[in-house]
């Protein structure tokens, strides 16, 4: 009860509308669901582009919520545990669809350094033994979709596990602790793949799109 | 480059600073690990850059339209969608959505398959049973010694004459008016046409009989 009372507002009413879906509420459901479905197309969006194909990954992911409701655990946020399903549904879909994302297994760069904690990979490395071109801020003339396309762009081009991590930082605004809970890794392997993710998107950027590199 | 960078302590140098300038820019690190940091970055101007950089990609990313790509009408929830799901949820629907049902009529072709393969293998066995009951039934119909008994061969002059007499002989027997002519050698069946007859059946006979 005590660690009810701790908790923000919108996670006490979240526990309360968990509490009265598991009674039998389905408006309480219902409610839930109108609380984070936006979020859940935003975040989804990044993993497939048709909107019905998003519509159903996001009903999908509902739904197995739904039906695994009673072994949530209070530890974690309604909205970090429901990231965690959303980002595996996605990932099924595209296995049951043979579009394999990008596979981690197939990046050079996760197989050549231990990931963990203390460990950078070679991203890391390259930006310690030399200074690439720095991005450029997109000109305030540019239109905000054509930056949102060549962004999406670039990052379908990465290893769905460097796509997961920017996707739950740089759009959804996760702290690094959330994320390590929706992606049941250590904050110090957030770092660390978060410092590679980036580094791997600004050298794809610049390769796609040299034009927004530093002079 | 590196070697270049400045310790501005002892156990805090660029190799430290560096992986923390992005947990930094994202408000991530304690504060004592940024105090740190802020202090080396005043010192050293290689680490400040890289610094810059990683600021200037956050900025890439913030001009992305960073919480606002929800909101874009052609991936924002459908009318009704929190009511739709919520239904569906309590009437038991645990999450398999139209693709997989789409993906289940997918399957159909392959459990049609399935029983192809099955009747396949069935008339396989079939025609298998056939074949070992054909060859069973022909080694049964063939002579036990393994020889062929049917001959084209015509049958030999004496035998032919031999069996004329027999024939003369049971017909003399059977009737009495009839052995005088045969007697005096005037029988039709002296005719080579009867003659050829009763040689064809009579080889036909010795094939049956041997």
């Amino acid at each position: 009860m005590g660690a009810i009372l701790k908790m923000q507002p919108a996670a006490r009413e979240d526990v309360s509308l968990v509490a009265e879906t598991l009674s039998g509420n389905q408006l309480s459901f219902q409610l839930l669901v109108e609380r984070y479905q936006d979020r859940m197309f935003g975040l989804v969006r990044h993993y497939t582009r048709n909107p019905v194909e998003i519509e159903d990954i996001v009903q999908d992911t509902f739904l197995k919520a739904f039906a695994r409701l009673a072994s949530f655990q209070q530890q974690s946020s309604f909205y970090t545990w429901l990231c965690r399903i959303a980002i595996n549904t996605a990932l099924d879909f595209h296995k049951r669809h043979g579009r394999n994302p990008v596979q981690s297994v197939e990046d050079p760069e996760l197989t050549q350094g231990a990931e963990g904690a203390s460990g950078m990979g070679g991203g890391a490395r390259a930006e310690r033994t030399g200074r690439s071109p720095a991005v450029q801020a997109p000109d305030a003339r540019m239109e905000q979709r054509e930056i949102q396309a060549i962004t999406h762009r670039v990052l379908e081009e990465l290893p769905e596990i460097f796509r997961t991590v920017l996707v739950l930082r740089e759009f959804e605004d996760m702290a690094y602790q959330d994320m390590a809970d929706v992606l049941g890794i250590s904050i110090g392997t957030v770092e660390s793949r978060l410092f590679r993710a980036r580094a791997r998107f600004k050298e794809k950027l610049l390769q796609l799109h040299p034009e927004f590199g530093e002079n | 480059m590196t070697n270049t960078h400045h310790d501005t302590t002892d156990d805090f140098g660029c190799a430290e600073a560096l992986p923390l300038v992005p947990s930094y820019l994202d408000g991530e690190l304690s504060e004592a690990r940024a105090g740190l940091l802020r202090k080396h970055l005043l010192d050293c101007s290689p680490c400040r850059t890289s610094a810059q950089d990683a600021k200037a990609l956050s900025r890439w990313f913030a001009h992305s339209g960073r919480g606002e790509l929800g909101a874009r009408p052609e991936f924002a929830p459908p009318a009704g969608f929190a009511a739709r799901v919520a239904r569906r949820a309590f009437a038991g629907d645990v999450g398999v959505h139209p693709v997989l049902e789409r993906e289940a009529v997918q399957a159909g072709p392959r459990e049609g398959g399935k029983l192809l393969q099955f009747v396949l293998g069935l008339t396989a066995a079939a025609a298998a049973v056939m074949l070992v009951a054909a060859v069973a039934l022909r080694d049964q119909s063939l002579p036990a010694d393994g020889r062929l008994r049917a001959t084209n061969q015509p049958p030999s002059k004496e035998s032919v004459l031999l069996r004329l007499e027999a024939l003369d002989r049971a017909e003399a027997k059977e009737a009495p008016g009839a052995v005088q002519g045969a007697a005096q050698g005037t029988a039709p069946r002296a005719s080579p046409a009867a003659g050829g007859q009763a040689g064809e059946s009579q080889g036909r006979n010795d094939g049956q009989g041997k």
